[in-house]
């Protein structure tokens, strides 16, 4: 083959490779989105925010024949919480993982799963949640939850509130969180 | 003889027989459901603070569960399951003979205005429905004979920690707990065990009928009480 033949082959093919490089699509990243952000009615920490007489920092045993209640020593007076549940959605074509979560409602919050071994019903916390490219995790009771710890005003059915989560790559994204009483 | 009259006494036989089967399949639908344990006659505190003796459930249906409010999943829709079925007995008018108990698994915290509060954010009916928390022991003693497994778990920040002395009181905790529910005839029997938060309703629902149909047997033929330890 000539000396010509051969630069025009090799044009032609860097073209081709060039063409080829530039019609793939790069790299975006997760793109993340949450569907139907939902929670659970729950009653505010009526008690340690001291109403009622008598009621500051106390609990009580409750035994024996009171009548009436809340009288004794030692104990929490009860926290109040709720559970979070939602869809992530990542259309993305890298991974993302939800890191962490935080509400103006609670106290604290909390990642958790719950797992079932037999009629089992296990609890515990974890520190994060993987979202694979393109693929959804869905938080449902029974199984992954975002806790509310020690809620601040109750949630009734039909309230809202903002909850924030925080994703290792995509960052924080605020979705407003609608209280129903769903019972799948 | 004419042949109508043995045509009669034919289609008569028949009709004995078909009233017989019936009887048969209707005894036999009430007798398939067991006998598991019987609930214990023992004290509680109810939700106003008053005393309240399981006993006092005797001559009705009882829907029972045991479960915390610091739970916020499982517990809730066990909470939720149970609620569905008082608005479905209240349907079908045997709000009068079908009596809710919830159980707490965490007296320490669940004092009888939490439980309170926590049905009331939930709406439920307490016309029959009763939050019970009490003694500890007793309770610990409830879940034996109920078969209930229930195991604290300490966390600092959803760390586990061994103890809580090695969090100095700085840690809260869970309990991990079976996830069921308990359908009680009206001698205080355990009858059915429904999965918890995976109850079906229409079964349930249909477990609870009979039980309500179920006419009582003499007590001379009941199992001996269970007996409270009180530790001195």
């Amino acid at each position: 083959m000539s000396a010509s033949k051969t630069f025009q082959a090799a044009l032609i093919g860097g073209l081709l490779l060039a063409l080829v490089a530039c019609a793939a699509p790069a790299a975006t990243g997760p793109k993340i989105e949450i569907v139907d952000p939902w929670a659970r009615p729950g009653m505010s920490k009526e008690m340690s925010m001291g109403k009622g007489h008598g009621d500051h920092g106390h609990g009580d045993h409750g035994h024996g024949d009171h009548g009436h209640d809340d009288h004794g020593h030692g104990g929490h007076g009860g926290v109040a919480n709720s559970a979070v549940y939602f869809v992530i959605r990542n259309e993305g074509d890298q991974p993302d993982a939800l890191i962490e979560a935080a509400t103006d409602v609670a106290e604290k919050v909390e990642l958790h799963e719950t797992r079932m071994q037999g009629d089992m019903a296990m609890m515990r916390a974890v520190p994060r949640v993987e979202i694979p490219a393109r693929q959804q995790v869905e938080f449902r009771p029974r199984g992954l939850h975002v806790m509310l710890i020690g809620l601040r005003r109750d949630l009734e059915v039909g309230d809202t509130f903002t909850l924030t989560l925080r994703f290792e790559k995509s960052g924080e994204k605020q979705v407003t969180v609608t209280v129903k009483e769903k019972n799948p | 003889m004419p042949r109508a009259f043995w045509l009669g006494v034919g289609i008569g036989l028949l009709l004995v027989a078909a009233a017989g089967a019936v009887r048969i399949a209707l005894d036999a639908r009430d007798e398939s459901l067991p006998v598991y344990m019987t609930v214990p006659d023992w004290p509680f505190v109810d939700q106003e603070g008053r005393t309240f003796w399981l006993g006092q459930t005797r001559g009705k249906v009882v829907v029972l569960a045991m479960f915390y409010t610091y739970c916020p999943d499982i517990c809730a829709l066990i909470t939720a399951r149970m609620h569905e079925l008082q608005k479905q007995v209240a349907a079908e008018g045997l709000s009068d003979q079908v009596l809710f108990v919830s159980i707490t698994l965490d007296p320490e915290r669940d004092t009888p205005k939490v439980l309170r509060r926590y049905a009331q954010a939930r709406k439920v009916d307490f016309t029959n429905w009763v939050f019970l928390t009490g003694d500890p022991s007793t309770i610990h003693q409830l879940t034996e004979v109920l078969g209930i497994y229930a195991e604290r778990v300490y966390m600092i920040n959803g760390t586990p920690v061994a103890t809580p002395e090695a969090s100095a009181g700085t840690a809260t905790y869970i309990i991990n707990h079976t996830d069921r529910i308990f359908l009680v005839d009206r001698q205080g029997r355990v009858r059915a065990l429904p999965p918890g938060s995976r109850t079906e309703l229409p079964n349930t629902m249909e477990k609870i009928r009979r039980l309500v149909r179920e006419q009582p047997i003499s007590s001379a033929l009941l199992p001996m009480p269970c007996s409270l330890s009180i530790p001195f």
